[in-house]
């Protein structure tokens, strides 16, 4: 479809482009593949590069051209476009969003749009992220700070389950994203707090409040009616079990979930992404480990409450929310429609700052996601 | 090679090895064919202070060989 | 240096595992996973390590006389080696809201010299250059560790298009960043001292001048990224040198590329224009002889999560470079890093010290000509 002459090309951002003078060859580079296009031209088309910036019309680029150079301009327009180089620089605003809600993710979505290489797919990824009804247990330094993010890139639905409160005086201050109400005269309870803070940044934002504490006999049916996608932070009284127990019901209802990092010994874990069927569920991840633990049995420590003996840092809650937040992100803007990751953890360590990896295969004979 | 700070003759005790959490550590356990990443999730609840305490979720995971590893 | 008569005991979060060979054992650190394998001859010696909580050397010698020698080099190894600590010390670690923080400190710091370490934190003057979405979140993260001064630096109000990372809401849209900082930390960390400047950065005189007004300070981080952080590093940095302040360039970014690092401590480790100078030597030959297309108004996306990585990395520098000495040492001296979001890895470039540096050689020490 030939382009109209009210089109403003724009080149998009994330696209570089060299040019060699000499022999009229400009190079395309993809910033985010790394792609790249050699195209040879005529020197007036490239002399014409720096005003596809979304001001200059075609029609305005055209003017003074004989026409059989308007001809070759429409082509090589059309054939940029084709490329996923050129964009309409309008292209925000034909998303489907409101304006609020394209404004405050203009940022990200430019981002998407350098990722998945046009409008469409950014607008079809993004109402992905918007519809879906995330439940996220656990609201501790990790959670709570992953929650921030999930905000931020535009998730609007949400189930929060913690049974616990804010203490004013606790160090629980010095783990708030968003400290919104800072005078918690009395004790506010997690869920509470986080759906005030929620507000703050999008008055849309609809959430169901479970002020629980996730057990053996908790009602999984009616909890995780409608969700879509569970994060799992819950580490009492162990995030195996609650991995277990959240990850059986998943794989069941088809529903993908990631074990989210931050519990003890894994301050910086990345987490790990499980889609039912499809990647190791915990009980894969927990046969594996059976496997390469069976002889590390730690002796029986000296001191019997260490609750309080237990180290954590800022930076490495803040490294697995935004681990985790990548894994949910890379998820929804996935164009297969659902992650390729392998099972597996990553570990940053903060003596060097490597990021350890290791595999988890699932267990063929697994009770709970082979057939 | 300059003379270790200890060692097993003089002070009774020497270091085998430090590492920063990198894989495959020399004397690791004597089955376990992966890294240091892939182990050492449950050094708290691994010892006997905490596994008394948990039998509920254990008995409601009914998890093949025993106790649950995270 | 370390005291026989404090009592002592293992410390909560380290982990003692036997191996298979004989008379060797595993000291798992678990707050930073670091692994100490010691070969222990007499068994009595691994048994009151195990048994350890609340006695002193000097006792343990007196009660085990024959093997004395041994146990007093092995305690005090295991103090150094941050595996045993005072237990004095772990009760003022107990009452401390920043409980979290010590212990993992306590993975580095040896017990007998945490609190005076703590002490210098506390002491700290932090200068932070930029609050946008790296610098809200690292500002937040600075304070919660605990410094004693924190100068917020940044000309700009609040916009909605800020809202998909960091730390702001919508009711903070129009209002100044640092202001809307420094008035949330006046309640959230009440000990912290917040200074604030609104000053757009355009000549390096107004760094000088700010910086003498505010007199010592312990360390500058440059998150200022408008241009680009390579603008805002040169307007800043070569104060820093002149005055010998370690200063670290926090955040910057390339689409799927967080920028990580570097750390300078000024006639030290490179400084900036080393790492520069280094970075051209490295240049992509495919395109060193073609003209790149200058594009001024590119608008380069961006992620809540890969902020929050930034934010991450730069946090765990802050820590190093406060505390630089014996124990921690500044990772990111001398390197670059770059996390990818397309492959979740983080890749690190080292660079030496430049013999003809027009910022850091000898012969151009004072006063630092920045061109």
């Amino acid at each position: 479809m030939k382009l109209q002459d009210d089109y403003k090309p724009y080149l998009r951002d994330g696209v570089d482009a060299y040019v060699d003078d000499q022999r009229l060859i400009v190079t395309f580079v993809f910033l985010s593949t790394r792609q790249r296009l050699q195209v040879k031209a005529e020197q007036w088309l490239i002399q014409l590069l720096p005003f596809f910036d979304g001001v200059h019309s075609i029609a305005e680029l055209s003017h003074e051209l004989p026409e059989i150079k308007r001809e070759k301009l429409h082509l090589f327009l059309g054939y940029l476009q084709s490329k996923g180089l050129l964009v309409d620089s309008e292209w925000l605003r034909q998303l489907v969003f409101d304006d609020e809600y394209t404004s405050s993710l203009q940022r990200q979505l430019n981002f998407m749009l350098d990722i998945l290489g046009s409008p469409k797919c950014v607008s079809k990824a993004q109402n992905k992220i918007q519809c879906a009804q995330v439940a996220i247990f656990g609201l501790g330094a990790v959670g709570s700070a992953l929650f921030l993010e999930l905000l931020q890139m535009g998730f609007q639905n949400f189930v929060l389950v913690d049974g616990k409160n804010l203490r004013p005086d606790s160090s629980d201050r010095h783990t708030l994203p968003l400290a919104i109400d800072l005078s918690l005269e009395t004790p506010t309870s997690k869920v509470d707090y986080y759906e005030k803070c929620a507000r703050t940044l999008n008055k849309n934002v609809r959430i169901r409040k479970e002020k629980i504490k996730l057990t053996t006999g908790t009602e999984l049916d009616t909890l995780l009616n409608k969700v879509t996608f569970v994060i799992n932070f819950a580490d009492e009284p162990y995030i195996g079990y609650t991995s277990l127990r959240l990850s059986r019901y998943c794989v069941e209802n088809d529903i993908p979930m990631i074990v989210g990092g931050g519990f003890d010994a894994h301050l910086a874990s990345m987490g790990e992404l499980i889609i039912p069927k499809l990647t190791p569920c915990s009980d894969c991840y927990n046969s594996y480990f059976q496997e390469t633990l069976k002889n590390w049995k730690p002796i029986k420590h000296a001191v019997r409450d260490r609750s309080k003996g237990i180290g954590g840092l800022k930076s490495m809650s803040q490294f697995s929310a935004s681990s985790v937040a990548l894994k949910v992100f890379r998820y929804f803007v996935n164009t297969g429609g659902q992650a390729t990751e392998n099972g597996g953890r990553g570990e940053f360590k903060f003596r060097d700052y490597s990021i350890d990896h290791f595999s988890v295969r699932r267990n063929p004979n697994c009770a709970v996601c082979c057939d | 090679m300059a003379k270790p700070k200890y060692d097993l003759q003089t002070h009774g005790f020497e270091e085998v090895s430090f590492e920063a959490g990198m894989m495959n550590g020399q004397e690791y356990t004597g089955g376990c064919s992966g890294g240091r990443s892939d182990c050492c999730t449950r050094t708290c609840s691994l010892d006997e202070n905490f596994a008394e305490s948990e039998k509920g979720w254990e008995d409601f995971l009914k998890v093949e060989g025993g106790q649950v590893q995270y | 240096m370390i005291d026989k008569t404090e009592n002592l005991r293992l410390r909560p979060s380290v982990s003692i595992v036997s191996t298979a060979t004989e008379n060797v054992w595993e000291f798992f650190l678990s707050n930073t996973r670091q692994v100490r394998h010691l070969r222990i001859r007499d068994q009595r010696l691994i048994h009151l390590v195990t048994q350890l909580n609340g006695t002193s050397i000097a006792d343990l010698v007196k009660e085990h006389p024959d093997i004395g020698s041994e146990i007093a080099h092995l305690f005090t190894a295991l103090v150094e080696w941050c595996i045993v600590e005072y237990q004095s010390v772990s009760k003022t670690i107990f009452d401390s809201t920043h409980y979290r923080t010590l212990n993992f400190l306590s993975d580095f710091i040896p017990s007998y010299a945490l609190l005076s370490e703590q002490r210098r934190f506390r002491n700290s003057k932090v200068i932070l250059i930029g609050c946008g979405g790296v610098g809200s979140l690292l500002a937040d993260g600075i304070a919660a560790i605990g410094v004693g001064e924190l100068t917020l630096w940044d000309p700009d109000d609040v916009k909605n298009n800020n809202l998909n990372r960091g730390l702001f809401t919508r009711q903070d849209v129009g209002k100044s960043k640092v202001r809307v900082l420094a008035d949330r930390f006046e309640k959230l960390y009440p000990d912290l001292k917040v200074t604030t400047v609104t000053e757009l950065l355009e000549q390096e005189t107004q760094i000088s001048r700010h910086f003498g007004q505010l007199g010592s300070t312990d360390l500058v981080i440059n998150a200022a990224d408008y241009p680009n952080v390579d603008v805002t590093s040169k307007l800043i940095f070569p104060t820093c040198m002149n005055l010998k302040i370690p200063h670290i360039v926090a955040g910057g970014y390339n689409l799927h590329l967080s920028l990580i690092g570097p750390t300078i401590i000024p006639f030290e480790t490179p400084c900036y224009k080393c790492i520069e100078m280094g970075l051209e030597q490295l240049q992509n030959e495919d395109f060193s002889h073609l003209r790149k297309l200058v594009r001024p108004k590119r608008n380069i996306g961006n992620l809540a999560p890969l902020a929050g990585i930034s934010v991450s990395f730069t946090l765990n520098e802050t820590i190093r470079t406060l505390l630089r000495g014996s124990f921690l040492y500044p990772f990111m001296s001398g390197k670059r890093g770059e996390f990818n979001y397309l492959s979740n890895q983080v890749n690190y470039t080292t660079f030496e010290r430049q013999a003809n540096c027009s910022w850091c050689s000898n012969t151009h020490k004072h006063p630092v000509n920045p061109s």
